[in-house]
């Protein structure tokens, strides 16, 4: 076998006995549309490399990294889906594979290789439970929420120290390795189910396209979503083979010790798995039950801090935690996000009535499959989740929705240009509804990456941190008195980057919240002084140790969700400059630092 | 690899398990890293599959899942019990990697002389 025969794959007319001359065609047809397919996806892979310069020194745009970045690396986004489909079109498993290897490294590899440090502020508090863990060899129970379901921490906690590997190296890697794994373990869930291998790899690259959620940071929910699939595959199996359950428990049991709400999800699963006898046995559902509830009975304390573990209001729960006004770029990031979840359910939704409808034989899988999809569903109705819940459900609902549309998707891509001959021949009169089919599903496919791209790098420069703040913010932390308050104006700063956060956190818990979840201070402008002079009395009198760190990212950050109106950060700056009760400790490029003198007063 | 395989996930288990036991060593940075990956990713799952018939379309995933999970257990028991010690850590899970690996490779030995000499 040649390697374009191994990229094209096992000729199928041949192996449907058809005639010589159709089968020349066929292959001539796979392997235009595999050398096509490569191309493409090489070329997409090309231009991100050369263009990765641009996007890490792209400056500031309201409308995010796409908005900033060369028009080529967009184009690079867009060639993905093209490259995707051509390759399914003819048949090409091996182009599709690369095709899909491409275009997760187009849409990740700038998170690793177009910034200095891991996106998103709040990566970082996951690196001091991590320290924590490597300095003292145990957890803080008590502390906060993550001592209390240590697995992923500890798990990189033993790593680094095996091997001396840095958390935000870690981190900074984790998302474009994330995709890929999310993505390869999709493909193995979907021929769990029973798709067919181009099927498959279609449910692989509908789960990467549309994840657009921005949950791929390093963090607990990545690990137990990972892991989460692999428990839905062996679910998958479990009717022909009963060990399966078990392994799936034993998988589950680890999901259980690293994150708070994966596990509830697989038991929605599990439950309706249960009652459609798709798993066995079907008792098993009492285990994964008692897994669950026994681990949060374990450390009910710290999460009864959080209110009642059920809050049956599901339009509250489905609300988001996003504050703020909003901005134009804000806005078309939401609205693309929205649109490809919204095309995604509805999409899903409808393809899955259909089914369940008319395809009797098949009904009972689609039953299942309809779980996957929309088990997550359920946690509306009883969490808001810190207003994350939405997200999670979208996160959750992927692979379901994935593994529904995919063959519907691949028999669209496959009826038009350079579909298999015969199959074209069998559409008869319909030939021309084909072709428009194929068409309509390269559109769909394209649109759903751009739409997810700007979903995801919308808040690209709202959520870049600098080296500046990530080393000032951990400089804090090692040298401040555990009493101090550490005062922002909004997110936008790397907080709890090292174990000693627990001495502040034990302390006050809120010791770093920003001054937007204070009372009255959201959407201030500070015109006048009055709040500052307020804050500082207030602190001076109460003895209060404290810095306020002002970045340049929590002024992006406040732009992009409409926080503060524009220039509120710079007034407020401004305004502590001239108080002397707060000293200028440090200032670069990126990050200004005052410091509460106290002893002024005494 | 196949669930019927009684040679390769054993074989793949007993490599995988050796790479723990190595990666324990004093060892430079980088290749305790390539050993662990090679460790978590292959190791406890190679060992399990050598017993249990893992479904096929499903091998590919849960090999490197049952690893990961065997994993976070380990090194959940670890922090909250208090007994962080990374090496005895992983050699607390690389030997019995490499245990249930060369048993399962050894019993299929014993079976193919028994069938040569029958």
């Amino acid at each position: 076998m040649t390697t374009m025969d191994s990229l094209v794959g096992a000729p199928p007319a041949i192996e449907r006995g058809e005639q010589p001359l159709v089968y020349a065609r066929t292959v001539q047809r796979q392997r235009l549309g595999s050398a096509s397919s490569l191309t493409i996806s090489l070329v997409a892979l090309g231009i991100t490399l050369v263009t990765m310069p641009d996007l890490h020194d792209a400056a500031y745009h309201p409308y995010g990294l796409l908005a900033a970045a060369p028009l080529a690396y967009v184009i690079a986004i867009v060639l993905g889906p093209l490259a995707f489909a051509a390759a399914i079109a003819a048949h090409a498993r091996g182009a599709a594979w690369v095709a899909l290897g491409s275009s997760v490294l187009v849409m990740r590899l700038p998170l690793a290789l177009a910034t200095d440090l891991p996106l998103y502020s709040w990566t970082y508090k996951h690196f001091g439970v991590v320290d924590y863990i490597q300095t003292f060899g145990t957890v803080a129970h008590g502390v906060d929420i993550y001592h209390s379901w240590p697995g992923v921490f500890a798990g990189v906690a033993w790593i680094n120290d095996l091997t001396g590997v840095e958390t935000v190296d870690v981190a900074h890697w984790f998302t474009p390795l994330f995709q890929v794994a999310l993505t390869g373990a999709i493909y193995v869930c979907a021929r769990c189910f029973g798709l067919s291998r181009e099927a498959s790899l279609v449910a692989a690259f509908v789960g990467h396209l549309v994840n657009w959620v921005a949950q791929d940071y390093f963090s607990p929910q990545a690990v137990a979503l990972l892991l989460g699939v692999a428990v839905l595959a062996l679910l998958g199996r479990s009717r022909r083979s009963p060990a399966a359950s078990w392994i799936a428990l034993a998988i589950f049991a680890a999901i259980t010790v690293s994150h708070q709400l994966t596990p509830y999800w697989l038991v929605a699963i599990v439950a309706a798995f249960a009652v459609l006898r798709w798993v066995r046995p079907r008792w098993i559902v009492v285990l994964f039950v008692a897994v669950v509830v026994g681990y949060l009975a374990l450390n009910y304390d710290i999460v009864a801090r959080y209110g009642s573990l059920l809050q049956f209001d599901v339009l509250s729960n489905a609300n988001t935690n996003v504050e703020g006004a909003g901005s134009p770029g804000h806005a078309l990031s939401s609205l693309a996000g929205r649109a490809t979840t919204a095309a995604l359910w509805v999409g899903t939704a409808a393809v899955w009535i259909v089914s369940v409808i008319r395809q009797k034989r098949t009904r009972r899988r689609m039953l299942a499959l309809g779980a996957l999809a929309f088990a997550s569903f359920a946690l509306l109705a009883g969490q808001s989740y810190g207003g994350e819940a939405i997200f999670r459900v979208m996160l959750y609902s992927i692979v379901g929705c994935a593994l529904i549309l995919a063959p519907l998707l691949t028999r669209a891509l496959q009826s038009g240009i350079g579909g298999r001959v015969r199959a074209r021949r069998r559409l008869g009169p319909s030939r021309r509804f084909g072709w428009i089919a194929q068409t309509a599903a390269v559109i769909a496919l394209s649109v759903t990456a751009l739409a997810s791209a700007e979903a995801n790098f919308g808040g690209w420069f709202a959520n870049r941190v600098s080296k500046d703040s990530y080393v000032g913010a951990t400089e804090i932390l090692l040298t401040a008195d555990p009493h101090t308050l550490m005062i922002g104006l909004a997110p936008g700063a790397p907080g709890r980057t090292v174990a000693r956060y627990t001495e502040f956190a034990t302390i006050n818990g809120a010791f770093d919240y920003g001054v937007n979840n204070w009372y009255g201070w959201l959407g201030y402008d500070f015109r006048s002084d009055e709040k500052v002079t307020k804050m500082t009395d207030d602190l001076v009198a109460a003895d209060q140790p404290a810095v306020v760190f002002i970045t340049d990212q929590m002024k992006i950050y406040s732009d992009y969700y409409g926080m503060f109106p524009p220039g509120s950060i710079d007034r407020y700056e401004e305004q502590l400059r001239e108080n002397p009760h707060w000293r200028l400790a440090e200032e670069t490029p990126t990050l200004t630092f005052f410091e509460l003198e106290l002893g002024d007063d005494d | 690899m196949s669930r019927s395989d009684p040679v390769i996930p054993p074989t793949l288990g007993l490599a995988a398990g050796i790479a723990g036991v190595f990666a324990a060593g004093p060892l430079p940075g980088w290749a305790v890293g390539m050993l662990l990956v090679a460790f978590i990713l292959l190791g406890p799952g190679c060992a399990l599959a050598s017993w249990v018939p893992i479904p096929s379309p499903a091998v590919w995933l849960v090999v490197p899942a049952i690893g990961i999970s065997v994993w976070l257990l380990a090194a959940t028991v670890m922090a909250e019990l208090a007994i962080w010690d990374p090496q005895l850590g992983l050699l607390a899970i690389a030997a019995p990697t490499v245990t249930a690996s060369a048993a399962r490779l050894a019993v299929a030995g014993a079976r193919w002389m028994r069938s040569v000499r029958t």
